[in-house]
């Protein structure tokens, strides 16, 4: 099935690309006469880490925050990235006014295993009373940079409390939000979102053999964004999220034999904070630029034990809650017309506790990340960028220090959009 | 009691809100003063961006979509000055008055003839604007041509106004024209006057005034002077002896200065746009600053 989709959307792709392509080499005009309008992005970077096992291995064992041991059919690629030289992706996005009343858009990442539909949404744009209605396969737009395409990140690779709580890609799924801007004399915008429920990490679903079915959607969220007038050049949003949603986990315990052993149904739940804060120079090129941006939040996982064919069956009906939390803070500033730097700070883990079925519990240790980078913007369309981490894991099996560095290189041809505050 | 003529004061204050202004928002200020030169008393206008600022880069944050989402009539410059950060304004606002395509959408460049329309459009010749170059309100004859389309377009959504709108727009045309010709005799001597410009946003001034250009310092728009491009522009300066260097409030004073310093041209700062500078507070005091800036520096 998924195969079948993959080659339908690469047959789907060549069709759309092979003119844009040609329009690309020779008169973007050519492609501004297009409907819709076509960009590709390619992404590509270089890392390297200073550790035996590779640091994607160590994520994978953090305490607290590990995939708990022995998930099967989690998900199907390990988007991980790999030492040396890695082509993240390359972005294809297509998008243009439906008629009066819609707007859709279409965005698939293609990589070496294939492509994927990264998003495909359609949002209406003449509703009444500040309301929008958005429909399809999209990211949440819960927090500041859960809605951000990796392109858009000021570092290379995502941040930790993401990476390990949702995935990578943050919460991108099927489903709707209707948003509603405030009329309020300052900026305030309100959001509910429904989505399916079927993602890497939180609200996993399997809905068959051992496991309960739940109707979809599974997944609900709410959001919240304020921005007060600030004068001239000074911009800040704060906002608030929660998100609730259906989760399952199939175990192997027996590490190996047979398959899955044991089931679990419950719920995964999470809510927090963002905060960012922008000062727009005047200096040109960039220079004297400065942002702020931070964000918290703090999940609850409430799983019962519904089935197990293995080692302990008598664990049935017991419950394990796990309560985890982790934050970001980052800052850049424009340092050169067109260089910036930046340094960001991570922590897991503050809270971080796993109540066992056993009924007794487990308090884990914090993780702490310092990354920072420099990066060159020739033109809006192309950027380079050197990043080093340096960070201390509490994993299952002791503290463990790792450094990575990153060299990175993002184009963007075509008619590529401009990027959201 | 009390409380109910409190709440009937309320209700009448809402029903009043038919009579207040037509709320209208532009880019950038030299529209902003263009709209209330036109608009008078009946409009309320507020401009999204400030002199100091960039035209081309202007972040796109969240209290500015509040400003569109009020807005009876948004004004742009168009020709892809503003790509970067007004769609984002439009589309955030949810203001359906305001869309592209909507009555109350009104691009100025619709409005002249552009300048520097390119054959070819590649990214490899810098931050080229496809529809042409988006800098034309340097040339007054551009703004009498906006004014009366926007004269036009505020009767339209305000016909109760239209005399009015008719009026302002015909004094402020004839105060303006007045100007012109004053500038044109003043500026008559400089005709042929060679120049160099930071960035490629003075052909429209020039091609009014007669000036004529010696390239930029910016070695491609929207690229920022390399020291190698900047070696071969004061070679071409010192042969063609070329005695003024244009540049804007937001760009670097280094590398003008540097040029000054090696062929002996002075540098003007010229305003593009209201509040560029402090002595430009309004449209016509910009292009004085400007006219009178380059004068000084050719005598």
């Amino acid at each position: 099935m998924k195969q079948q989709e993959r080659i339908t959307w690469m047959a789907a792709l060549a069709v759309v690309l092979a003119p844009a392509v040609a329009g690309a080499q020779s008169n973007p005009l050519g492609t501004a006469k297009m409907n819709p309008d076509v960009s590709a992005i390619v992404d590509m970077f270089y890392t390297n880490d200073d550790t035996k096992e590779g640091i994607n291995h160590i994520k994978e064992e953090i305490a607290g925050f590990a995939e708990t041991p022995g998930i099967v059919e989690e998900h199907e690629h390990a988007h991980g990235t790999e030492e040396g030289f890695n082509l993240r992706h390359l972005e294809l996005q297509f998008s243009a006014a439906v008629d009066p009343y819609f707007k859709g858009s279409a965005i698939a990442a293609v990589d070496m295993e294939g492509a994927e539909l990264e998003t495909a949404e359609v949002e209406t744009t003449s509703l009444p009373w500040g309301l929008t209605v958005k429909g399809g396969k999209f990211y949440s737009n819960f927090g500041y940079i859960n809605s951000k395409h990796a392109h858009q990140w000021d570092f290379t690779d995502q941040t930790l409390v993401y990476e390990l709580l949702l995935g990578e890609h943050g919460l991108n799924d099927k489903g709707l939000q209707v948003s509603w801007l405030a009329p309020t004399p300052f900026y305030m915008l309100l959001g509910a979102e429904s989505f399916q429920g079927n993602n890497e990490k939180m609200f996993a679903y399997h809905g068959d053999g051992s496991l309960p079915r739940h109707e979809g959607p599974r997944v609900g969220t709410g959001w919240l964004k304020v921005s007060p007038n600030l004068p001239g050049a000074h911009a800040l949003q704060v906002g608030l999220f929660a998100t609730k949603g259906v989760h399952q986990e199939e175990l192997d315990l027996d590490a190996g034999v047979d398959g899955a052993d044991q089931f679990r149904d419950g719920t995964n739940a999470f809510h927090g904070a963002d905060l960012i804060y922008k000062l727009n120079s005047p200096k040109a090129y960039g220079q004297s630029d400065f942002f702020l941006q931070g964000e918290y939040m703090k999940r609850k996982k409430n799983m019962e034990i519904v089935e197990d064919t293995g080692l302990i069956p008598a664990v049935v009906g017991t419950r394990q809650v796990d309560v985890q939390d982790g934050y970001y803070a980052q800052a850049g500033y424009g340092i050169l017309p067109r260089w910036r730097a930046a340094a960001r700070w991570e922590e897991l883990g503050l809270t971080n506790k796993t109540d066992l079925p056993d009924g007794t519990s487990l308090v884990n240790g914090s993780s702490r990340k310092f990354s920072g980078m420099v990066d060159f913007t020739p033109t809006e369309f192309s950027r380079l960028r050197l990043q080093f981490n340096n960070g201390s894991y509490a994993t299952e099996d002791g503290r463990t220090h790792a450094s990575e560095i990153f060299m990175q290189w993002m184009v963007s041809i075509g008619a590529h959009g401009a990027h959201s505050f | 009691m009390n409380k109910l003529s409190a709440l009937f004061g309320i209700l009448l204050l809402g029903g009043g809100v038919y009579a207040a202004p037509l709320k209208v928002v532009t880019t950038t200020p030299d529209l902003a003063d263009l709209a209330r030169q036109v608009g008078g008393d009946r409009v309320k206008v507020d401009s999204l961006s400030r002199g100091s600022q960039d035209p081309h880069f202007v972040e796109a944050k969240p209290s500015l979509i509040v400003k569109v989402r009020d807005a009876d009539l948004f004004v742009q410059t168009g020709l892809d000055l503003e790509i970067g950060w007004a769609p984002l304004l439009i589309q955030g606002a949810r203001n359906a008055r305001v869309q592209r395509g909507a009555q109350g959408f009104f691009d100025a460049s619709a409005f002249i003839q552009p300048l520097e329309v390119p054959t070819v459009v590649s990214r490899a010749a810098g931050d080229v604007h496809p529809g042409g170059n988006p800098h034309f309100l340097a040339d007054p004859h551009n703004a009498l041509a906006v004014v009366k389309a926007l004269g036009e377009k505020l009767a339209e959504l305000d016909p109760a106004g239209a005399a009015v709108y008719k009026k302002n727009a015909g004094d402020y045309s004839a105060r303006l024209s007045a100007k012109i010709a004053e500038w044109e005799k003043r500026m008559a001597p400089a005709k042929g006057a060679r120049f160099v410009s930071y960035h490629k946003n003075l052909v429209y001034l020039a091609d009014h005034f007669g000036l004529v250009s010696d390239g930029e310092i910016e070695p491609k728009p929207g690229i920022p002077p390399t020291p190698k491009h900047t070696a071969d522009l004061i070679a071409v300066m010192k042969e063609r002896r070329t005695p003024l260097i244009l540049t804007n409030p937001h760009f670097a004073r280094r590398t003008p200065d540097a040029l000054a310093r090696a062929t002996g041209a002075a540098v003007v700062t010229v305003a593009l746009t209201p509040d560029a500078v402090p002595e430009a507070v309004d449209y016509i005091s910009a292009v004085e600053f400007n006219v009178a800036g380059i004068l000084r520096a050719l005598k």
